[in-house]
């Protein structure tokens, strides 16, 4: 039978991605293939434990789709579909909706037979990711992400800006003021304040 | 807050990004002697991992291939209806908004004023139709396995012509309209997008229907037609079993055959013939409910097989009914049913009998009216003119107003005449 599969370039390459701004599918595929990993985890850095990780990856691949005859090629790919994440992502954040609606967490089959931490530090591990992202979600977004990206994503103040499309400045005053509240924050709860009590002396 | 620590704190955030040797010797000694910034260096570090838990803690993509198909595929529909994007989220200006809801408020109500006047002059009911534009959303598209079109194979993600021939291979998947296909066997089929109708040539393929749409799904062999709203199932040429939801089961002339719901199956009579070769009839005998079905559906089987004249499989099925705790209105309803089949088999006596038993065991019931009537009309038929003539007058007496109340009465006139 005749296979209307063609010989795909390796993803990242320039002849694959003129392949996807011509919109191949196959070329789409294999690209998305290889970046859905880092993306996944940036968006879950970003939202936290919540039920629509899968949908904001799915909305970030269309938005991509569409955006890709405009890809001139000035930034590395992965910090474009970077940006379109993030963007995706603040989007998610200034929704209303958002705001009343609680996850279910889904809690992977391997994380109930762990060998590792008693069942009950597990729990508790979890319980302070989801009092984290409750904290951050007091953080209004547009100083929210710089600091996530900065601080717990460990990516360059510049790049940072550039992901965000705003300057250098402007960046390092948003992630100041998301630090001092975020910090305030945590010394006042009690689940986050114990983490740091362990450790006094 | 000092200098010092005003630069200590930049040094704190730059630290997942990465501090050279000396800028990590600075913010060591600083953090040695300064307790808020230790402090805060410390609270950090903390949610910094477990912001590191969160990112790490995510479930491998469920399924890489089915996200980037369903991205594929939305995009697609993007295209095709621009207007409903939903990636693109403005800020909703409020006034705007408003203005909008009023505007569309309006046009509903005269919209809905104008159909309804539209319908009433009609006399009929105003149906969606699923054709036009409606078709335009029965996208087809290959998400998984080896899909053949005509010699051509086709890769993932490709969308399908409106009207295709495909061959399924093991473990194929499409998505056609609002419902996932998979074949775990090859399978042929057809699909039409005009009419959401998905034809199965050969093999099985078990098919989910996604109810959000509220718009109907076929699923059609050579001798049955299977519509859903919103369901699982499994279908071959002959059988069709019902994972989740109700599907009703059609003759191809549309007459039901049956109504399935979760855990039951419904199987075509064995004709002898493979069903791919044989001669199809127009419309299939009475169906063989293959699991447990309840009184209710035996009901339904015996009223359909009455109704195509097979008396045996009728009084089968209400054989079976009368072992499963029917309830009042059911036993009456049996004892009627074999009535029937006894007056269809032309044994007007056992018919009469029936009937009667019916009248008098269950006399508060509405169906003991039509029993009666039934008993008296029996009667007269077995020639037993004198008998009949009390039971009609019986009749009259009981159910003076009653529905049979002029046929009771032009018989007994008639027997008068005839005396």
């Amino acid at each position: 039978m005749e296979s209307v599969a063609l010989e795909c370039p390796l993803p990242g390459s320039t002849a694959s991605l003129d392949a996807c701004r011509r919109g191949d599918r196959q070329a789409l595929d294999a690209f998305f293939r290889a970046e859905i990993p880092a993306l996944q985890r940036l968006i879950a850095r970003l939202i936290g434990p919540s039920g629509d990780l899968d949908e904001l990856l799915e909305l970030t691949l269309i938005a991509a789709m569409d955006a890709f005859p405009r890809y001139r090629g000035e930034a590395s790919p992965q910090r474009w579909l970077t940006r379109i994440a993030v963007n995706i992502v603040y989007q998610e954040f200034r929704r209303p909706e958002r705001r009343r609606r609680v996850a279910l967490e889904l809690v992977p089959s391997d994380a109930l037979i762990d060998q590792g931490p008693l069942p009950d530090r597990t729990f508790e591990g979890r319980s302070r990711v989801r009092r984290l992202y409750q904290l951050l979600d007091k953080i209004p977004p547009k100083k929210r992400i710089p600091f996530v990206l900065h601080v717990f994503e460990g990516r360059p103040i510049d790049e940072v800006a550039a992901i965000v499309g705003a300057s250098v400045v402007a960046t390092k005053s948003r992630i100041f003021w998301a630090r001092r509240g975020l910090l305030a924050r945590a010394r006042r709860d009690p689940s986050l304040r114990e983490l740091f009590d362990q450790e006094a002396p | 807050m000092s200098w010092a620590c005003w630069r200590m704190a930049r040094l704190i955030d730059r630290r997942a990004a990465g501090l050279s040797e000396a800028e990590r010797l600075l913010l060591e000694q600083h953090v040695a002697t300064c307790s808020a910034c230790r402090e805060q260096s410390t609270l950090l570090n903390h949610l910094a991992e477990l912001s590191d838990r969160a990112a790490l803690d995510v479930h491998p993509a469920a399924s890489s291939d089915r996200l980037i198909a369903r991205a594929l595929a939305r995009a697609d529909r993007r295209r095709l209806f621009p207007e409903s994007s939903t990636v693109v989220r403005a800020r909703p200006r409020f006034a705007q908004l408003a203005a909008a809801c009023a505007v569309l408020l309006v046009l509903g109500v005269v919209c809905g004023s104008a159909l309804s006047r539209f319908a009433r002059t009609r006399g009929t009911s105003v149906a969606p139709v699923a054709s036009g534009a409606g078709s335009r959303q029965n996208v087809a598209t290959v998400l998984a396995g080896s899909v053949f079109l005509g010699e051509r194979e086709l890769t993932r993600g490709s969308r399908l012509p409106e009207q295709s021939e495909l061959a399924l291979a093991e473990a194929s998947e499409i998505a056609v309209a609002h419902a996932h296909v998979r074949s775990d066997a090859p399978a042929q089929v057809s699909w039409d997008g005009a009419h959401a109708l998905l034809e199965l040539r050969r093999g099985a393929v078990d098919v989910s229907v996604d109810p959000a749409p509220k718009r109907p799904f076929f699923v059609k062999t050579a001798r049955f037609r299977v519509e859903v709203m919103g369901t699982e199932f499994h279908v071959d040429l002959t059988h069709v079993r019902v994972s989740r939801g109700r599907v009703r089961v059609l003759a191809p002339d549309g007459a039901l055959l049956s109504e399935l719901s979760a855990g039951q199956e419904y199987a075509l009579p064995d004709t002898g013939a493979s069903a791919a070769s044989a001669p199809l009839p127009d419309v299939p005998s009475a169906p063989t409910l293959v699991s447990e079905p309840d009184c209710k559906e035996r009901l339904s089987a015996a009223r359909h097989a009455l109704a195509t004249g097979n008396l045996a499989a009728a009084r089968r099925e209400l054989s079976s009914a009368l072992g499963q705790h029917p309830s009042t209105a059911q036993l009456a309803e049996i004892h009627m049913l074999f009535g029937d089949a006894a007056r269809l088999a032309g044994d007007s006596a056992q018919a009469s009998s029936e009937y009667l038993g019916v009248f008098q065991r269950f006399p508060r019931l509405p169906v003991a009216e039509a029993a009666l009537f039934s008993a008296a009309r029996a009667e007269q038929r077995a020639g037993r003119v004198a008998h009949a003539r009390e039971l009609f007058e019986s009749y009259l007496a009981h159910y003076p107003s009653g529905q049979f109340r002029s046929q009771a009465q032009d018989s007994l006139a008639a027997g008068q005449g005839s005396r």
